[in-house]
């Protein structure tokens, strides 16, 4: 092929189709007249153009085109009723589809901020005293134990919770088996005479808990860190008679180590009387909670921590008391102890606790770690009777001691089940709050 | 194939059609039905597809006879409509890699109707030409179809699909150097 063929065979298509200039069409002409190869390039194309137009088109019937007429006027009619039908779906639902979804994320949006804010940590929500929770709900609500196994009947937690007309906040007031956050109402149970109010900070997690008109419960969010269990006190020592006619509520910022111990307490908002703000400061550097587990490992936390001295009744004060006691029963239960200390030790003796003491709260934590992170020990104690009715029979003072007297329903679960007497006074007890007071209190009355 | 000498009759029958007449319509169709479906038949090499773009393309003229430019002949207009719903099709085809569907007991209307056996010397040619155009990319497919099919010029290419002469020279020429090394047993001997 000579070299002056590439130039060439660019043209020959536009030649062999007479699109090709004039000039350089009598130079393909020149060039075809020597060249041998174009020549046959020329004929090719040529054939291609003659092969191509023997295919041409399909042989159709004779009436196709009066049907294709006919469909070519339905085509149109119906391009008139509906303008543009085939485009139409394809730009209107995608709009459609968008708002919708648009819709959705935004109402979503809107209800989990709602949530967010009403669970928010902090946040302090008004509960309904537990006395105003009817008598049947406290009833569904206390675990049923089997006088001879004294196994708890799970029954009784499903019973008490669909109850209609009590609010969920009340429910977790009456029993930690009721709600999923029962470490808030531990901590509202086990807050003894101090009647506290404990919000999380950071990972730590709350929940509400109610111990009366004066104790404000604290909604916590429990979305952070389900695994966390909230601060539960479990040791604080005795309140000094100093404070005996001083009465408040102080904040505390609150550091425990991983074993729940307190190594730092700070005063986030006094309440107004510097003794009292001291004492508080001292009592919870001397108190320890139950340690907070993460991932089933104890960590150290943080959190603040609302401690309120409460006016320690003397006996002329009692005497003076009037015979209508408007306070709420489970203070005047929380006075009738801290009256008798020898007979009936409160939390306040706990201020060195024995070895047992110490030997069972360990317990307690190994099985909470292992078992069940955020459940109680004391469930599953009562749930092992027969292994453990001895001791439990020996730990039962000890229980009491860190137990809110007015929280019928975790009085039993901890209580034997053989203490059949008991679990009558404290039927009768929740009928007559008022008019029967425990059998200690009655002694110390006629001394 | 050249278009229809009825270019001033075109016009009359255009104009009828604009002042309401649907019948010039009618009329309009019967003369260059088949040779829109030539078009569309060699764009697609499909009889289906070929029968659904001619009947679209004679809608869509109906539709927008009113914005017709006297300066164009009729036929020329339609077949850029037939050639531009061609290409969609062809791109769309590619795309989600469109089959025909096997015809029900509900077309059969139209399977008595249009069972179109193609005009061809031989089997063989048509199934290897088919083969060989399938393989060419649609733009150069399009540029040999209006060039050798309908005879059209370079410059009514160019318009029709919006290209310089330039580009339809170029595209023609890779299109016939490809069907040339498809079809070479078809081709003279060296």
């Amino acid at each position: 092929m000579k070299p002056k063929c590439d130039s060439v065979r660019e043209w020959l298509g536009a030649f062999a189709d007479g699109e090709l200039e004039p000039g350089k069409a009598e130079r393909v002409r020149q060039h075809l007249e020597t060249c041998a190869d174009c020549r046959q390039e020329l004929d090719q194309i040529l054939e291609l153009g003659r092969l191509a137009k023997r295919v041409e088109h399909p042989l159709l019937a004779d009436d196709y085109w009066d049907w294709h007429r006919t469909r070519v006027w339905r085509g149109i009619r119906e391009h008139k009723r509906v303008p543009e039908p085939r485009y139409r779906p394809m730009f209107v639902w995608p709009k459609l589809a968008a708002a919708a979804a648009g819709f959705v994320i935004v109402l979503v949006v809107v209800l989990a901020g709602w949530r967010t804010l009403l669970m928010r940590p902090g946040r302090i929500r008004h509960v309904g005293p537990v006395g105003e929770v009817p008598g049947e709900l406290r009833a569904a609500a206390r675990p049923k134990v089997s006088p001879r196994s004294g196994a708890t009947q799970p029954a009784a937690r499903r019973e008490a919770e669909p109850v209609a007309g009590s609010t969920p906040a009340r429910a977790e007031g009456l029993s930690d088996e009721l709600t999923p956050a029962p470490a808030a109402v531990r901590r509202g149970l086990e807050g003894g005479e101090a009647g506290y109010a404990a919000k999380g900070t950071g990972t730590m997690t709350g929940a509400t808990a109610r111990l009366g008109e004066e104790r404000r419960v604290l909604a916590a969010s429990e979305t952070q860190d389900r695994t966390v269990s909230g601060p539960t006190l479990v040791e604080s020592p005795a309140l000094p008679d100093a404070h005996a006619l001083d009465t408040g509520t102080v904040l505390l910022s609150v550091n425990t180590d991983s074993n729940g111990r307190v190594v730092n307490a700070a005063i986030r908002r006094s309440s107004g009387s510097a003794r009292l703000d001291s004492i508080a400061v001292h009592q919870m550097r001397m108190s320890r909670f139950r340690a907070v587990v993460k991932n089933n490992r104890r960590v150290a936390s943080s959190f603040e921590y609302q401690f309120r001295l409460p006016k320690k009744q003397t006996r002329s004060v009692k005497r003076d008391r009037p015979a209508a006691d408007q306070t709420n029963p489970s203070e005047r239960q929380y006075r009738r102890q801290s009256e008798q200390p020898d007979e009936k030790p409160d939390r306040h003796e706990a201020t060195q606790p024995d070895k047992r003491s110490d030997k069972r709260e360990g317990k307690r934590l190994d099985r909470q770690e292992v078992e069940q992170p955020d459940k109680r020990s004391d469930r599953q104690e009562v749930k092992q009777p027969d292994r453990q009715s001895d001791k439990q029979e020996g730990k039962h003072s000890d229980k009491r001691e860190v137990r809110q007297p007015d929280k019928q329903s975790d009085k039993q679960e901890v209580r034997p089940p053989e203490r059949q007497s008991d679990e009558q006074a404290e039927n009768q007890s929740d009928s007559q709050p008022d008019s029967q007071p425990t059998r200690p209190a009655r002694e110390k009355t006629r001394q | 194939m050249g278009e229809p000498e009825a270019r001033a009759s075109d016009v009359d029958l255009i104009h009828r059609v604009q002042s309401g007449e649907t019948e010039a319509f009618d009329e309009l169709m019967k003369r260059y039905a088949a040779s829109v479906y030539k078009v569309t038949y060699s764009l697609t090499r499909n009889h289906a597809d070929a029968d659904d773009l001619s009947q679209e393309t004679f809608i869509r003229a109906y539709r927008a006879i009113g914005r017709f430019d006297e300066r164009y002949r009729f036929y020329t207009w339609v077949r850029r409509i037939a050639v531009n719903l061609c290409f969609n099709h062809i791109k769309r085809a590619k795309k989600f890699r469109l089959v025909p569907l096997p015809m029900g007991d509900g077309e059969a209307e139209s399977v008595d109707i249009a069972d179109p056996q193609p005009v061809a010397a031989d089997s063989g040619l048509r199934r290897d030409l088919d083969q060989a155009l399938a393989k060419l990319p649609p733009d150069q497919r399009a540029v040999f179809v209006l060039r050798v099919n309908e005879e059209m010029s370079y410059t009514e290419i160019s318009q029709a699909l919006g290209i310089p002469v330039g580009t339809v020279m170029s595209r023609l020429n890779r299109a016939r150097e490809k069907l040339r090394e498809l079809l070479r047993e078809y081709m003279p001997a060296t």
